[in-house]
C-alpha cells in the first residue's frame, strides 16, 4: 500500500558536524523546508544541514518525533485533551534547557521552518527574560555595541515611562 | 551557531512579553525601542495578565502632578513623588467607582472619568491605573459645558488626555488642552488648531483609531434668519494626538448619501462603525456600515 511504504520512508539528515540522522519522513515533514525539498524533488537521501549542529539537531528531531506522533487539529476535531495536555507536558519539558541551545534551537527551527517550535522557543525566551533589565538582556541576545541608545537617549526613555513603573 | 537571533524573531520575542517589561526593554537597543514604539506593534497586542499592585496615581490641582496610591477600594494615599507637599483635597478619601464613567479605549488601555473631576487611566494588563485630577482652573468657565477625551499616543504608547471646554449656546471659543503622562503637564491647544465654533461634539461618541481620536459632530446652521428656522448637519471631527490638531473627516459623498443621521460611531479594530436608524416606509432599519479609515480620512466602506 502507498501509505505503508510512505510513511515506512526514511530521511537521513547531516549535522554540521558530519554526524547523521536517520529519520520517518513523516518526522521530517514537520519541517517545512524540508516538505518543500522532498515535495519538489531536490532532496536526496541524505539532507545536509551546514548551519545545525548535532546537539541541536538532535532535540529538534526529539521535538517533531513527538509532534508528528500526536494526533494534528486538523485531523479530528475532537482530539482528545490528553493528548492535548500530553504534548503541553512535553513542550514543557522539552524548553528546560539552557539559554545558548534554546537559541540555537530557535535559529535551527526557523532555518527549517517548524513553526510550532519557533514559537515555544520565542515563548520561553520571553518567560526567561522578562523580570531581566534591558543590560542583561542585551548581553543574552547579544546586541549590537552600534544599536545602543545614548546616554541622553537612554534616559530620556526611561523618563517617558515613568509612569509605568513603581 | 553563534549569530544572533535574526531581528524577526526578537520581535516574536517581544510580542510575547508583557507590557510593563516592553516598556522597560525600550531601552535596550534603537532597533527594540523603534519596533515597541512603532504603531504598528499594539495592534493584536492583548491583555496580559501580570501581577503588580494595582494602584491609581492621582494628579491634583493646577499644573503640578500630585501622585496617590490607590488601592483595590478606590482608598487614596499620597504618594509623594513629584511635589514636596501633600495636596489638601482628596486626602485619604475614597472616591467612589460606581461614579466612574467611561470615556473611551485605546492601545488596550481605558480612561474614566468622575464627578471628582479626576480622570483614571486603567490598563488592565499592568492591573493598574493612573489617575489625575483635571484642573478646576480648566474646568470652570462661564457659559461652557467641559468634558474629557482620551487616546493612547501609537509613536510613544503616551497615554493622553484631552479636556475640551465648549460653549453652552451659540458662538463661542473652545478651550482644549492636552496632558501626557511623558509631559506631565496641562498644554493650552491654539485657536489654529481648533474646529469652528459653530461645531458641537457628542462626548460620549469617542472612538480611537491610530493616533486619532473621532468624535460624531453637529453643527447648527441658520436656514431662515427671519423665521429663525435651524437644520443641524451631522460630521465626523478627529483630532490627532502627533499634531494635537482637530480636523473635520472628509465623508466622500458616495459614503454620505447611505450615513444614517443621526448615527452613532465606534471603533472596530483598524476600521471605524458607523450605525443609526433609517427610516424605510414605515419602519426603522438600523443601519450598520464599516468604514475604512486611512489616516484621518476615510475610505470607503460597505
Amino acid at each position: 500500500m502507498s501509505t505503508s511504504s510512505s510513511s515506512s520512508k526514511k530521511i537521513v539528515l547531516k549535522s554540521a558536524d558530519n554526524e547523521t540522522f536517520e529519520i520517518d519522513e513523516i518526522v521530517a515533514l514537520e519541517s517545512q523546508a524540508i516538505k518543500n525539498m522532498i515535495e519538489d524533488e531536490c532532496a536526496d537521501n541524505v539532507i545536509p544541514l551546514g548551519n545545525i549542529d548535532s546537539k541541536t539537531l538532535s532535540k529538534i528531531i526529539e521535538y517533531c518525533k513527538k509532534h508528528a506522533e500526536s494526533p494534528k487539529k486538523d485531523d479530528n476535531a475532537d482530539i482528545d485533551e490528553k493528548a492535548v495536555e500530553d504534548l503541553k507536558s512535553f513542550d514543557a519539558e522539552f524548553a528546560k534547557v539552557d539559554m545558548p541551545l534554546i537559541q540555537d534551537i530557535l535559529m535551527a527551527a526557523n532555518f527549517l521552518n517548524i513553526d510550532n517550535l519557533i514559537g515555544l522557543m520565542c515563548r520561553t525566551i520571553a518567560d526567561r527574560i522578562k523580570g531581566k533589565t534591558p543590560e542583561e538582556i542585551r548581553k543574552i541576545l547579544n546586541i549590537n555595541k552600534n544599536d545602543l541608545l545614548s546616554p541622553e537617549q537612554e534616559a530620556k526613555a526611561r523618563e517617558e515611562n515613568s509612569w509605568a513603573f513603581d | 551557531m553563534s549569530d544572533n537571533i535574526p531581528f524577526e524573531l526578537q520581535v516574536d520575542i517581544m510580542n510575547r512579553l508583557p507590557v510593563k517589561a516592553l516598556l522597560q526593554f525600550r531601552t535596550v537597543s534603537k532597533s527594540w525601542k523603534y519596533c515597541i514604539d512603532s504603531p504598528n506593534f499594539g495592534v493584536g497586542y492583548g491583555a496580559r495578565g501580570s501581577h503588580t499592585t494595582p494602584f491609581t496615581l492621582t494628579y491634583d490641582q493646577g499644573y503640578f502632578g500630585y501622585l496617590y496610591l490607590v488601592d483595590d477600594d478606590f482608598t487614596l494615599k499620597p504618594l509623594n513623588l513629584l511635589v514636596p507637599s501633600f495636596p489638601r483635597s482628596h486626602d485619604n478619601k475614597n472616591f467612589p467607582y460606581l461614579d466612574l464613567t467611561p470615556v473611551g479605549t485605546s492601545q488596550g488601555v481605558w480612561c474614566f472619568h468622575s464627578f471628582y473631576k479626576i480622570a483614571v487611566i486603567w490598563n488592565p494588563s499592568l492591573k493598574k491605573s493612573v489617575g489625575l485630577t483635571v484642573p478646576t482652573l480648566l474646568s470652570h468657565r462661564a457659559g461652557h459645558k467641559s468634558f474629557i477625551a482620551f487616546g493612547v499616543s501609537p509613536h510613544n504608547m503616551d497615554p493622553t488626555v484631552l479636556h475640551i471646554s465648549l460653549p453652552t449656546k451659540g458662538h463661542g471659543r473652545w478651550f482644549v488642552s492636552w496632558f501626557s503622562f511623558n509631559t506631565k503637564q496641562w498644554n493650552p491647544i491654539g485657536p489654529e488648531k481648533l474646529p469652528r465654533e459653530s461645531i458641537r461634539l457628542k462626548r460620549s461618541s469617542q472612538a480611537v483609531i491610530g493616533r486619532y481620536i473621532f468624535w460624531v459632530a453637529s453643527e447648527k446652521h441658520v436656514q431662515n434668519e427671519s423665521t429663525g428656522y435651524c437644520y443641524k448637519s451631522f460630521l465626523i471631527m478627529s483630532f490627532d494626538l502627533l499634531s494635537m490638531t482637530f480636523q473635520e473627516v472628509e465623508i466622500p459623498e458616495s459614503i454620505r448619501v447611505h450615513l444614517p443621521i443621526p448615527f452613532s460611531i465606534f471603533a472596530h479594530g483598524d476600521a471605524l462603525v458607523v450605525c443609526g436608524n433609517i427610516i424605510a416606509d414605515v419602519n426603522n432599519v438600523f443601519c450598520v456600515r464599516i468604514l475604512e479609515v486611512e489616516g484621518a480620512s476615510l475610505q470607503g466602506g460597505f
